[in-house]
């Protein structure tokens, strides 16, 4: 009873302590968001290695020119999945990470079991292809990747000649290969998410399109380690193991993924709660033990000189880069003060942060934060997934004058802005009949404004409110959409977020000054992507688990130790 | 053309708002198309007979003008998925107030928003009779794809009445196979949903135009 008592004083306060969704789903701090320990590539080594996970090349058939297939299985408690690479030859002019490309350098399938001979065959017409070939349900995930032709080149080149590549050189790029897509959940015939949403290492969110960028990551060094002997033969030597852990898979990632945290909005609720969930349960400790202090100190100089990895010819993010190296400085000086022997000190310490710090500082210190505290919020990574389906039914028997009121409290910053405004619907988001993908076009500039999807959520509620005004409080909803069912869409949005306070996006989408990075920047940091290098508004290059351990050697090292970069990876001997 | 559930439901919506159905509403023909073909029902083509039947007809031409009493009418055919997501929006109209619908098209695409309510739920047209819940559905008669309910009836029933049937379909994730004239009938209308590219857009929409040979 008294132990109840203590928790429900403990929940309490972490509910007052919780980020107001307000504050947290602008675009501005989305953007700035950073890798956490409940970011998905590291909940999934977790995984792999408190089951003792066992990844074995069993096919490697690849010529002297890279062409050919390599087989990797992945084998868990339950389940083996594997991937199944198809390396190619692909000439310079055709390398291109734009959808619109038609061939890459290697093409993948994560296969759910061990294929036969006929699956690599019949998947050798297809996935090479990508969007022109089709998967079936077997595939759970599609993908491709493009050399770095300069780092490519440079490791090949050293390993054949019996040396190990420049640091720096690997440091400057980061990857030998990066994903230019990572499709799932029923794309091209791929395996429908319901069919393994109930497995246990397979239900969270990305689980299986992350599995796959690991075991793509082997691929990348296998490739590049064939090509040097290729060329050096018996004076050939494999890849320094500390130099390969440096290596991460690239992703380049273009407007395609935004509008996902628009359409998903229960799932993006489920990421933000668990995220703010964890902040706060760390800002609600009452004290803070040497240990955990010590861990929080040790990152902080970890993320702090993993800056100096962090490249990027973009002007704004290098000016935040920097600037966040300027907060780390500030963070370290007011530590020297007593700033841990105080009444919750974490809470303290953030609340300093708000006052101090650039929106880059402050959210890389709410990782930091929750970094040494994985027993207190590891929980929450099982806790990210969420079917839209289950938010998907409108309740038609609420009374307009509730939705009115539950619409002006979720939606206040859309019912602030003025949408006959030029500026604040200067974009429409819409599908291309070519590649059929989402494009951003600019509404008084360009056609086809009237195909606009429906992602300027804010705008519509506004429009719904405006019908609102002449309808009586007491009508139903249900009776409303009847005849007006162009508001069905708004409804909904209003009616999610009256239980799901994360789920939308507190900022126009359609503004002139809207950075559509912002989003693809918050998504990927929930996947657990460092450095990203915005090529312009809306496109971004990242790097997926450096530092992270291979499966080779997992069981033999701490899995989950790579969020930031280790401090003697930053000094190589 | 074998699909995924998701294409299936994605390909439905883009049809349902190429055909002039607001977007909220197009999504609800989207997801209940997928959920019968899920259970091996003719969504698909049900869903194409619809649009092709109505196609760009305003909803306030489609909708019952009367929802006051047990029947559900309109000045002519009614849209399924109009009334079906009234009567799921409605809670069954108000917990079985409503259990008749006169003129409905395509009434089988009502099913998925007539189950809402229910643990299980009859529908009855002409020669047609379908019991169903989330799970499952027994289908007797040969009117499933009619394109005209007369008069359905609407009713909740024991869900155990399913566990007799021996013809049940089984609500099974995963692949479905749909008819590839009917998949193209759809693709045309989701076609229309798509902006044609030009080559500034090409360059601009995306973001990039940048050399990858780095």
């Amino acid at each position: 009873m008294v132990d109840a008592k203590i928790a429900s004083h403990e929940d309490a306060r972490v509910n007052e302590l919780m980020r107001a969704p307000e504050e947290v789903m602008r675009l501005a701090r989305m953007g700035a968001s950073h890798q956490t320990r409940l970011s998905f590539m590291r909940a999934i080594l977790r995984r792999v290695k408190r089951e003792g996970w066992q990844v074995e090349r069993t096919t490697w058939q690849v010529d002297d020119k890279g062409v050919g297939v390599g087989v990797y299985e992945a084998r868990g408690p339950k389940r083996t999945y594997s991937l199944i690479a198809y390396a190619n030859d692909l000439p310079p002019e055709k390398r291109s990470d734009r959808v619109i490309a038609t061939e890459w350098d290697a093409s993948f399938a994560l296969y759910d079991g061990v294929p036969a001979q006929a699956d690599v065959d019949r998947l050798r017409n297809n996935v090479p292809k990508q969007e022109a070939g089709r998967c079936a349900a077997s595939e759970l995930v599609l993908s491709r990747a493009n050399r770095s032709v300069r780092l490519f080149e440079h490791v090949a080149g050293c390993l054949s000649q019996g040396r190990q590549p420049e640091v720096a050189e690997i440091d400057k790029v980061g990857y030998l290969m990066r994903t230019t897509a990572v499709y799932g959940n029923g794309k091209f015939g791929l395996a429908d998410r319901e069919l393994y949403s109930t497995r246990e290492e397979a239900g969270g969110p990305f689980r299986v399109e992350l599995l796959a960028v690991w075991l793509i990551r082997v691929f990348t060094v296998d490739i590049v380690e064939h090509m040097a002997r290729v060329r050096g033969g018996a004076n050939t030597v494999p890849l320094d193991r500390e130099i390969r852990r440096r290596l991460g898979v690239g992703n380049s990632t273009g407007l395609g993924m935004a509008p996902f945290l628009v359409t998903h909005p229960a799932l993006l609720n489920a990421w933000m709660m668990a995220r703010e969930t964890a902040l706060a349960r760390v800002r609600a400790l009452p004290a803070a033990t040497a240990g955990t202090i010590g861990h929080f100190r040790e990152q902080l100089d970890r993320a702090h000189a993993g800056l100096g990895r962090w490249h990027t010819p973009d002007e704004r993010q290098s000016r935040r880069v920097g600037e966040l190296s300027g907060d780390f400085d500030k963070l370290k000086n007011h530590l020297q003060s007593d700033a841990f022997h105080v009444s919750e000190p974490w809470n303290e310490l953030y609340q300093w942060a708000v006052s101090n710090l650039t929106l880059e500082g402050q959210e890389a210190l709410c990782s930091l934060m929750i970094e040494p505290h994985g027993d207190l919020v590891d929980d929450l990574a099982g806790k990210m997934a969420a079917e839209e389906s289950a938010a998907y039914r409108i309740d038609g028997q609420m009374r307009l004058g509730e939705l009115v009121k539950l619409a002006k409290k979720e939606f206040a910053w859309a019912l602030a802005t003025d949408f006959s405004k030029h500026d604040q619907i200067a974009r429409f988001w819409y599908v291309s009949e070519e590649k059929l993908e989402p494009r951003l076009g600019e509404r008084h500039e360009e056609d086809g404004a009237e195909l606009e999807q429906r992602l300027g959520i804010g705008c519509e509620v506004v429009r719904m409110m405006q019908a609102l005004e002449k309808q009586p409080d007491s009508t139903l909803l249900g009776e409303f959409l009847l005849r007006h069912p162009e508001h069905r869409h708004a409804a909904r949005r209003v009616q999610i977020a009256g239980w799901c306070p994360y789920a939308e996006i507190h900022d126009n989408v359609l503004s002139a000054s809207m950075m559509p990075i912002d989003m693809l920047r918050c998504k990927l940091a929930f996947f657990g992507a460092s450095r990203f290098d915005p090529k312009s508004d809306r496109w971004v290059r990242i790097t997926m688990y450096a530092d992270a351990p291979f499966p080779d050697e997992i069981s033999n090292m701490e899995a989950d130790d790579w969020g930031w970069p280790l401090l003697h990876a930053m000094n190589p001997t | 053309m074998i699909v995924s559930l998701n294409e299936a439901a994605v390909m439905a919506t883009k049809a349902a708002s190429g055909a002039g159905r607001p977007w909220g509403l197009a999504q609800e023909a989207g997801q209940a198309m997928a959920a019968l073909e899920a259970m091996r029902l003719p969504g698909a083509a049900s869903l194409l007979g619809l649009l092709l039947e109505t196609d760009k007809t305003p909803c306030e031409k489609m909708r019952p003008i009367s929802t006051r009493g047990s029947i559900l009418q309109g000045k002519g055919p009614m849209c399924p998925i109009l009334v079906g997501t009234y009567y799921a929006d409605s809670e069954g109209c108000h917990r079985r107030t409503v259990n008749k619908m006169h003129n409905v098209r395509y009434p089988l695409l009502l099913l998925p928003f007539a189950r809402m309510p229910w643990d299980g739920v009859q529908l009855e047209w002409q020669n047609t009779t379908v019991i169903a819940n989330f799970r499952e559905a027994d289908v007797k008669g040969s009117g499933l794809t009619a394109p005209i309910g007369e008069t359905v009836s609407v009713a909740p029933v024991d869900p155990a009445l399913l566990a007799q049937s021996s013809r049940a379909h089984l609500y099974q994730p995963g692949p479905v196979d749909i008819a590839d004239e009917i998949w193209e009938g759809l693709s045309a209308f989701a076609h229309r949903t798509y902006v044609p590219a030009s080559e500034a857009s090409r360059l601009k929409g995306a973001g990039a135009g940048l050399t990858d040979n780095d």
